[in-house]
């Protein structure tokens, strides 16, 4: 039931993305996701997906395992093509049937933005794929820290992304187990409606959300244990550095983006 | 009632080895049987598929002759089969002792006079007292109570088999004994089938009519407790120890004292050892 959640998935590969340095893959996916909104013509969308194809064909994983993480949004992606498509308006009459009445403007912008969440998800979840949790947050921190002068908690912020990924996989697994005992004293989580279906999940809820807080004590309790008292004067095993590969790297996104903008 | 597994494999993803391979194993009715075997061995994967939770890859399961999933549905199963998983306290979520145990009796759509006289028999069974804590927040009982309490709440739906996945893990010693003795009267005064699993030898040994070795999927060895011992080597081989008693039998045996080994209850060993002392099987400790 759970084995399909793939947030914050890392699969580890020796690849060139995969050793480019976290933080310059944080920057070069904000950049792309800021030039998908920039695009306008259908030359830009296809320019973009031409680069992600070669990001992919880099970082030596499969298309089709990144294509898998469209799956859960396929249902916003469709719904804003079809809102678009039957109410924006604008160009030329396409199709007049009853009340339905597609213009041409409304199938542009449709499909423009469809492609643009697509693209977006694939640039995110190339991001998470090629970098592990470790060095997504080291990185996410070091970006951030500018930010403490005005008493930003970048540290913080970045050691509860750091725990929360790292107890994703451990709450699916108790989520699963106490599903299992539930389902031995004949609870049912398959059938009813809607709202039945809310309710019966109270059952896996409740200690569910028991053995996470329980947890939480635990680990603040160990975390006391080895006098963890926040980022101040910490320091690192492994220093990040920005390498020749990682300014290729910016260079090239930053040419592209500009590109398909002008196109 | 019987069960019967014939030949179940099991693996959880189709790339990695299996964890059940090709199991045989018979419950009989009435009977108190424990399912030994390190962590890690399957066991818990085993009785998994007994009542439908997980479906084995190959190999059937019957109860009384019906095949689990065909003829018998595995709803009609997970009544009569009551599984109580590892630290079953986890699983308590309702407001008060009642509603928790009443939870099973509920799904099976009853109510009213009956839904009481399930929750209290239940309470009963693990000796807890009805009329004081069924209306307390059972997150507010000591872990002892959770754990008789999350129990009961498989008790209530009136299984005719009882599976307990160690079930005294974690507890203070006093709670051990007591809640194994009790699981032990469900046996012998209320007729339950019991299927005690455990890693520890000298927890399942004392109380089982039979007790089943699992090692890497596989049933190694089974029998009477006593003969369980006798094969000390292979119990070794897989790590597994033996009761301490036992192993202090062995030991002895070793030294060279004419002992018997496949005794393992405190008053058996005592009177095993001082037979031997004043009679003269050993005469060589004679002083």
């Amino acid at each position: 039931m759970f084995k399909n959640i793939t947030i914050g998935q890392y699969i580890a590969r020796e690849s060139t993305v995969h050793e480019l340095d976290p933080r310059m893959k944080i920057i070069i996916t904000l950049i792309l996701i800021v030039g998908l909104f920039l695009i306008g013509s259908f030359w830009g969308f296809l320019f973009m997906a031409a680069y992600i194809m070669f990001l992919i064909y880099f970082s030596r994983l499969s298309l089709p395992l990144l294509v898998r993480g469209l799956k859960p949004v396929i249902f916003i992606i469709l719904f804003t093509l079809f809102i678009h498509i039957l109410f924006t308006r604008g160009g030329e009459v396409l199709l007049e049937w009853r009340f339905i009445r597609v213009e041409e403007g409304g199938l542009f912008t449709g499909l423009f933005m469809a492609t643009r969440i697509a693209l977006l998800i694939l640039f995110t979840s190339l991001l998470t794929l090629t970098t592990s949790p470790i060095q997504l947050t080291d990185g996410l921190e070091t970006l951030m820290s500018p930010l403490k002068v005005v008493k930003f908690p970048a540290h913080e912020l970045a050691m509860m992304m750091t725990i929360a990924l790292r107890f994703i996989p451990t709450l699916l697994e108790e989520a699963e187990k106490i599903l299992k005992a539930q389902k031995a004293r004949g609870a049912d989580f398959e059938s009813g409606n809607l709202l039945r279906r809310a309710q019966n999940l109270i059952p896996l809820l409740v200690p569910l959300f028991l053995s996470a807080f329980r947890r939480a004590d635990d680990l603040a309790a160990a975390l006391e244990a080895r006098c963890y008292r926040g980022g101040v004067g910490r320091t690192r095993m492994k220093e990040l550095v920005l390498k020749r590969s990682d300014w290729l790297a910016l260079v090239i996104s930053l040419l592209v983006v500009v590109g398909v903008i002008l196109i | 009632m019987r069960i019967e597994i014939k030949g179940v494999h099991f693996r959880y993803f189709q790339e990695e080895e299996e964890v059940l391979k090709g199991v045989n194993m018979t419950i009989r009715d009435g009977e108190f049987a424990a399912l030994v075997g390190h962590t890690g061995s399957g066991k818990s994967t085993l009785v998994q598929t007994i009542n439908g939770l997980l479906k084995p890859t190959q190999g059937k399961v019957f109860l009384d002759g019906q095949e689990i999933g065909k003829d018998i549905s595995f709803k009609e199963v997970r009544r009569r089969v009551g599984l109580v998983f590892q630290y079953p306290e986890h699983q308590l979520f309702e407001e008060t002792v009642f509603l928790d145990i009443a939870f099973g009796p509920k799904n099976l759509g009853l109510e009213g006079e009956e839904l009481k006289r399930r929750t209290r028999r239940a309470m009963e069974f693990v000796d807890l007292d009805y009329e004081s804590l069924k209306d307390r927040s059972p997150f507010g009982l000591s872990g002892g109570q959770k754990r008789r309490v999350a129990i009961a709440g498989v008790l209530a739906m009136e299984p005719e088999l009882l599976i307990l996945d160690e079930p005294i893990a974690g507890l203070d010693p006093q709670s051990r004994r007591r809640l194994l003795d009790q699981i032990g009267a469900l046996n012998s005064q209320h007729g339950i089938s019991v299927l005690l699993i455990s890693h520890r030898m000298e927890e399942a040994a004392v109380r089982a009519q039979r007790v089943m070795v699992m090692n890497k999927g596989e049933i190694v060895l089974q029998g009477t407790p006593g003969r369980i011992f006798e094969g000390r080597e292979k119990l070794l081989e897989i790590g597994l120890e033996l009761p301490p008693l036992t192993d202090v039998l062995w030991q002895l045996k070793e030294k060279g004292y004419p002992l018997r080994t496949d005794l393992f209850t405190v008053e058996e060993v005592a009177r095993e050892i001082l037979q031997c002392w004043g009679g003269f099987r050993c005469s060589k400790i004679s002083p």
